[in-house]
């Protein structure tokens, strides 16, 4: 087990790729344990070998469709129609828009590419700051893979043999508290007097096409939910026919979709479906080193020790994802560990849900976390900004985003709630 | 002549990259078709989940390879911004060593995979899975030139005393930071 964490350990500081530092720590701790190479094969076929993974790439092409189809800049209108008018009204207008987006995207960084090209560049004519109007987008990007449709838990569902729909159900209340969280931040700066008013106003001639352009692309995470709620469609069709949907919108009704426009989007959702396929089925090799080596006895041994005390386990949890998260990218640990930590958590007592949702949200607060946050990075370089001044910003909205967190650990209800009222 | 591998490795990785769009349309429409079957015709295809999950496994290993060209694979690169052009050069070439070593490996076993097991037949199609094993020798030595190439191209700019890679990528030349970002490519056009 230690060659293979540690080996796994260097090569990423090294700076190797993510899934080629999985594949060779397994690489090195199989020709230290002498047991065949044949598994690296076996294994990342094997990792693939799920149905519930392939609602990933519909999701990540439907995202990367309605992107490019004109639907970022309706969305961010539809926002500024709905909260605009009040003071610091394009502030919330952001949140808004971070919330109605991760309705259709399935990871943050695709949130902080479609939003924050505008509002970071728009948002200081109006008299914001710079640094402010950066953090805010950065602190709402995290909604994108909370609220569904949503990446990570697809991959997230595939690893640890949970539901992904319930998954999706659970997200919805944890994302809106996570929007929630940065209004508060909005509205505490308004209470100092620190907001501008709004200057941009939408001509009453252009509202009753606005509410319809929203109304029509709002419809495809509408699709999504209540397709696979009502049981027509299993998450991964309910994707698939998302990207039909996007596809038809973006070409025949909002017409910004052109053909080779349409084939480089098809080509870069494939890209990045590689990029991350190609992980789990690394995550998988060592995945299986892991258990080889007697992880399960280890995380057994953690019921032992947090005895009665599954409220401190799931504090120990979060505390140690979001370290994990401010050195690394915390996702890559949480589908290599899940499989372990779940059964553990379920013998505590702990809902499956409950803490899957914790778990997650915690790994995504390490993608805006410093120093190496990647939402950070695509921030700072949007806006031309230092690590500095942005997180001198965003502090405030991640310490409420830690806060939401402490919310979720202390109410499991908010998380299983939803999927239990619907679902039964 | 290392040019010319270079320039034909281009080739093949824009080949994979169209292929893999193609693969993730032809999905797709199988989906699309799978669910028409089951609401309008009320006939289901049985095929459908098994196609889907063997061209994703296709486009995993192509699309690997078309990423690495474009250098779109997660890292937690924090040397990217380390030390002075000559220092790059030879962390990243370091990097496509490694790469270049996993991916010989994977390309060595998946032979053997396809040997040892490929006569076997899917279960609903009855495809012979040599089919669907060989995606990953195929994607394991696509994988090894691309890494060969980059490392033929960081070495050679040093020559010309550039710092950008001569092998040609939609990413190649990008900022190190962003390479980091998967999503670097959604950016939105100006609407």
């Amino acid at each position: 087990m230690t060659v293979v964490l540690v080996s796994l350990t260097g090569l990423l500081l090294l700076g190797l790729p993510i899934a080629f530092a999985f594949g060779l720590a397994a690489v090195i701790a199989l020709l230290w344990q002498g047991d065949p190479l044949l598994n690296v094969v076996s294994k990342m076929f094997a990792g693939l070998d799920s149905f519930v993974l392939l609602a990933a790439p519909f999701y990540i092409l439907a995202g990367e469709l309605m992107n490019r189809g004109g639907i970022s800049a309706r969305l961010i209108q539809l926002s500024i129609l709905l909260v605009g008018r009040v003071r610091g009204g394009t502030a919330y207008a952001a949140v808004v828009a971070a919330i109605l987006f991760s309705g259709i995207s399935g990871t943050a960084i695709a949130d902080i590419a479609a939003l924050g090209q505008i509002f970071i560049n728009s948002m200081p004519r109006e008299g914001y700051s710079k640094s402010f109007a950066a953090a805010l987008v950065v602190a709402a990007s995290v909604i994108g893979p909370i609220i569904p449709p949503s990446v990570i838990m697809v991959l997230y569902a595939a690893v640890a043999d949970v539901s992904v729909l319930n998954l999706f159900l659970a997200g919805i209340v944890p994302g809106l508290l996570l929007g929630l969280s940065c209004a508060a931040i909005i509205f505490a700066k308004g209470l100092r007097g620190e907001l501008p008013p709004t200057h941009e106003a939408i001509p009453a001639a252009e509202r009753p096409r606005i509410l319809l352009d929203g109304i029509l692309v709002l419809t495809l995470p509408g699709i999504i939910v209540l397709g696979t709620l009502s049981g027509a469609f299993t998450p991964t069709e309910a994707g698939g026919i998302a990207v039909v949907y996007a596809l038809i919108l973006g070409i025949f009704v909002f017409r910004h979709l052109d053909v080779s426009g349409t084939l480089e989007a098809v080509r870069a959702a494939a890209r990045l479906t590689a990029a991350l396929f190609i992980m789990i089925a690394a995550i998988e090799i060592v995945n299986y080193i892991l258990i080889l080596n007697g992880i399960g006895e280890w995380t057994a041994g953690l019921v032992t020790v947090f005895e009665g005390h599954p409220t401190i386990f799931l504090l120990a949890c979060v505390a140690a994802f979001l370290l994990i998260g401010l050195a690394l990218d915390a996702g890559p640990a949480l589908l290599l560990l899940a499989p372990f930590l779940l059964p553990t958590a379920r013998g505590m007592g702990i809902d499956d849900i409950h803490f899957s949702m914790v778990m997650i949200v915690s790994c995504t607060l390490g993608l805006i976390s410093p120093p190496v946050g990647i939402c950070l990075f695509v921030a700072c370089k949007i806006g031309n900004l230092t690590m500095r001044a942005l997180w001198s910003e965003l502090a405030l909205f991640f310490y409420a985003e830690i806060a939401v967190i402490l919310l979720l650990v202390f109410v499991p209800e908010l998380s299983t709630g939803l999927p239990r009222l619907i679902r039964g | 002549m290392m040019r010319a591998f270079t320039r034909a490795v281009g080739g093949l990785v824009r080949l994979a990259d169209h292929l893999i769009g193609l693969l993730l349309l032809v999905t797709v429409a199988v989906n699309a078709a799978a669910v028409f079957m089951r609401y309008v015709v009320g006939d289901s295809i049985s095929w459908s989940e098994e196609a889907i999950r063997y061209l994703a496994i296709w486009i995993t290993f192509l699309g690997a390879v078309a990423a690495s060209q474009a250098d779109e694979h997660m890292d937690m690169n924090m040397l990217a911004e380390f030390g002075g052009a000559g220092f790059q050069r030879w962390h990243r070439s370091l990097l496509h060593i490694l790469i270049s070593v996993f991916a010989a490996i994977v390309t060595w076993q998946g032979v053997r995979y396809c040997i040892l097991n490929g006569a076997q037949t899917a279960p609903t199609t009855g495809l012979p899975m040599v089919f669907v094993y060989s995606a990953l020798a195929v994607g394991g030595a696509l994988l090894f030139l691309v890494s060969i190439a980059k490392i033929f191209g960081l070495q050679t700019s040093a020559m010309d005393t550039v710092s950008v890679p001569a092998v040609p990528g939609p990413a190649g030349t990008e900022p190190a930071a962003l390479q980091a970002v998967p999503l670097s490519s959604t950016a939105e056009p100006a609407p």
